[in-house]
């Protein structure tokens, strides 16, 4: 009996090793984790490695003919609609090459990537699967994106959805009910096109040490010039209206910059924050919550690239303008 | 003689008792990383302003691997006005040195520190060094590390958080495939990073600086005392002096570099009583600043005294296996009788005994690696082997807190061939 029970118990603990013993033998799965050493990061990264791909097969864009085909990541064929002829609406299957200034036909179809080396005008309810534009790329209503789009300049009728990144060298104009998830361009703003009132040198204070605190149990007073960086370690941290603050900011609550309010650096927040109206944060904002841009407020300056990157969501009014780069894990709107 | 079998029965209970509280800590961790929101690294902001960083490597005898992180470092993507190298030529006898040199003169952003006196240890090392950075954020790379080209701007663009003292990212082998060591040592590493120092992050908790591949603000640094050149453990001992001083340590798990794991039972062994030494002699000059600081939430205060003693652990369960061997033999092992007992060895047989296992088993799973988690079994070999080694550090810590004796720094031995950093 003895005898019986111990080689049941070495049996059933050789089982415990055995998976692992074949896992040494076969070698499987021995490999270390991969990590991309050449990885670098890139807003525009869809465009420029769709481009490169292009230009690895043809060197001017303008020879392609109307047919092609090209080895890109496979056998993909051209289709370059003549330039006298407006394009019908339709289903567009192969990638498609607009040499000419164009206006595309509402509820078209493109279902590969779309390439214009002039300006496009996308008719209400087109879908896209990706587009470069050399120039200006003007989007009416309810056109959707479902990848990338990459253009001199973004134009969004209202209601557009813009994929996984929209990009553009000089001004990204988002309408009403717009959806994104990552945009990147020097000026990116809701509304309408005008002037840029935002300048760099509107403020001029020096940077507060990096060890210089406000007391986070006093409150942030309407009005006043804090030269110091604030952690408000529980709670809610409101930055009263016309409050000016030199340094960063990081609350573990909601924070509110309020009307016309202003940080001079960063803002860092383990929830939502809210940038009420006409307020200005020149840094990058970072949450782990929603962020919420009001009418007129604006993230960044000009000249200069700074980010607005949330975990759970980006909401912009109208006229609210950053310059640089969004990203969001959740959905960003315009309201 | 009663007196004796209750201090031994007593031992047992207080065994029991810190097992269950780090099976506990071990289950919260693994089920915060597989259901729950995960907080976000900022790695993911672009800013045309970067802050001015100096990458420093300390190095004894690395004419293997020199070449290697220098190669990498200098493709880095950071704005070169912006980057300073500082490989530092800690005593070595070898052609380190030559190396160092000959990148100074081909790149203007390595400035290599040549030491040949003063105090040897990578703390000293990094003191001197820091004299000479000029960056306003102190990055370190261990020798045998491979930096990825956008790993500089990933770990220093944490610092925008102004809260943020040092940043900590993740460590991968590179040598996984060498043997069964280095196998279970790179299931171990991703249960510690994939899994416990995400969920810490996660919980605002302590994550760990770790003392590689990771930076910390120099004037923080310099402002709190530089490195204690007595510590073995110095990114511990930062660690817990920032928190303690109201910082953060931030960990960026998308930060990963690899590293050479040793391939020598002999050379973990040394290792791993290393850190045990070193981040036992932080339990003892922490544990009582950890429980005062007015910084620290209670639950704070709990991770950071559970995570102080994690090198005491192994010490405890050699002493209650000493204990329950005792008291079976002294037939004194009823100490909670009938039913009760069943379900608790059943329950923690079950669950307790298995919670790092479900830790690294979850790290597998979350990295995608579906094979190598069979090997997991294998990682109870470890825990004797380690235990006999952190049982040791754990003494000599004591003999260092008593005796005031200055540690030597024991350099790992490294196992890669070839001199270039591709992998």
């Amino acid at each position: 009996m003895l005898i019986i029970c111990l080689a049941l118990f070495i049996v059933m603990l050789f089982f415990a090793f055995l998976p692992g013993w074949i896992e040494i033998k076969r070698k499987k799965d021995d490999k270390s984790m991969h990590i991309n050493n050449n990885y670098v990061k890139d807003p525009e990264y869809f465009a420029k490695s769709f481009k490169k791909l292009l230009l690895k097969r043809v060197k001017d864009l303008r020879a392609i003919e109307d047919g092609q085909e090209l080895e890109l990541s496979k056998g993909e064929i051209i289709n370059c609609p003549p330039q006298n002829i407006e394009p019908a609406s339709g289903s567009y299957k192969h990638i498609t090459l607009f040499k000419q200034a164009v206006s595309i036909m509402p509820h078209s179809q493109f279902l590969k990537e779309m390439v214009c080396l002039k300006q496009v005008q996308v008719g209400q309810g087109t879908l896209l699967r990706a587009g470069l534009c050399k120039e200006g790329c003007y989007l009416a209503n309810q056109v959707q994106v479902i990848r990338w789009l990459d253009a001199k300049k973004i134009v969004a009728g209202e209601n557009c959805d813009l994929g996984i990144s929209a990009t553009a060298k000089e001004m990204l104009l988002l309408g009403k009910g717009c959806h994104f998830t990552r945009l990147y361009a020097p000026i990116i703003k809701v509304g309408v096109d005008g002037v840029e009132t935002v300048q760099a040198t509107d403020l001029s204070f020096p940077k507060p040490a990096y060890n210089a605190f406000w007391d986070d149990s006093k409150d942030i007073e309407e009005g006043k010039l804090y030269e110091v960086n604030i952690v408000k370690r529980h709670g809610d941290l409101v930055v009263k209206p016309g409050a000016i603050v030199t340094g960063s900011i990081k609350g573990y609550g909601k924070i509110t910059i309020a009307n016309q309010a202003t940080v001079l650096g960063n803002v860092f927040g383990r929830k939502d924050v809210i940038i009420e109206a006409g307020a200005r944060v020149w840094g990058d904002v970072f949450s782990n919550g929603m962020v919420e841009m009001w009418p007129d407020s604006s993230i960044g300056q000009i000249g200069k690239c700074k980010s607005l990157v949330t975990r759970d969501g980006i909401k912009l009014h109208q006229n609210s303008r950053i310059y640089g780069y969004v990203s969001t894990d959740g959905e960003g709107i315009v309201l | 003689m009663v007196g004796i079998i209750w201090i031994l029965k007593l031992y047992f209970i207080f065994t029991v008792v810190v097992m269950v509280i780090y099976g506990i800590r071990h289950y919260i961790f693994t089920y915060n990383r597989l259901y729950y929101p995960q907080r976000k690294y900022c790695q993911d902001i672009l800013d045309t302003d970067v802050f001015s960083v100096s990458v420093v490597i300390p190095m004894h005898n690395e004419e293997a691997v020199a070449e290697g992180v220098l190669q990498a470092l200098l493709r880095s993507d950071y704005p070169k006005d912006k980057l300073e190298i500082i490989p530092i030529n800690d005593f070595s006898e070898d052609k380190t040195q030559e190396i160092l040199d000959k990148y100074a003169q081909t790149d203007k952003r390595v400035h290599p520190l040549h030491r040949f006196e003063g105090d040897r240890g990578k703390p000293a090392a990094l003191n001197e060094a820091m004299k000479l950075a000029k960056g306003e954020i102190i990055i370190v790379f261990d020798a045998d590390y491979i930096p990825a080209r956008d790993l500089v701007r990933k770990l220093s663009i944490g610092f925008l958080d102004p809260q943020v003292g040092a940043v900590m990212g993740r460590v991968v082998p590179v040598n996984t495939s060498k043997n069964i060591l280095t196998r279970l040592l790179d299931l171990e590493r991703s249960g510690g990073y994939q899994v416990d120092q995400q969920a810490r992050y996660n919980m605002d908790l302590l994550p760990q600086y770790g003392g590689t591949v990771g930076g910390f603000r120099k004037a923080l640094l310099m402002d709190t005392g530089s490195f204690n050149i007595r510590v073995l453990a110095e990114d511990t001992e930062l660690t817990y002096r920032l928190f303690c001083r109201g910082w953060k340590v931030s960990y960026a798990n998308s930060a990963e570099c690899y590293e050479e794991a040793p391939e020598s039972w002999e050379v973990r062994a040394r290792q791993i009583q290393r850190w045990s030494r070193g981040h036992n002699q932080c339990m003892w000059r922490y544990f009582v600043p950890v429980l005062k600081s007015t910084y620290l939430n209670f639950w704070e205060k709990l991770d950071g005294m559970l995570l102080l003693c994690i090198y005491m652990m192994p010490v405890i369960l050699l002493l209650g296996l000493i204990d329950s061997l005792l008291l079976f033999f002294m037939d004194e092992m009823h100490i909670i009788a009938g039913w009760l007992f069943l379900i608790f060895l059943g329950a923690y047989n079950t669950f307790g005994n298995f919670a790092p296992f479900f830790e690294i088993g979850t790290a597998c799973f979350l990295d995608g690696a579906r094979q190598r988690v069979f090997l997991l079994p294998y990682i109870a070999f470890n825990f004797y082997f380690y235990m006999w080694f952190i049982t040791k550090g754990f003494f000599q810590s004591i003999l260092d807190l008593i005796t005031h004796r200055k540690a030597t720094w024991q350099k790992t031995a490294r196992f890669r061939q070839e001199k270039g950093g591709t992998v």
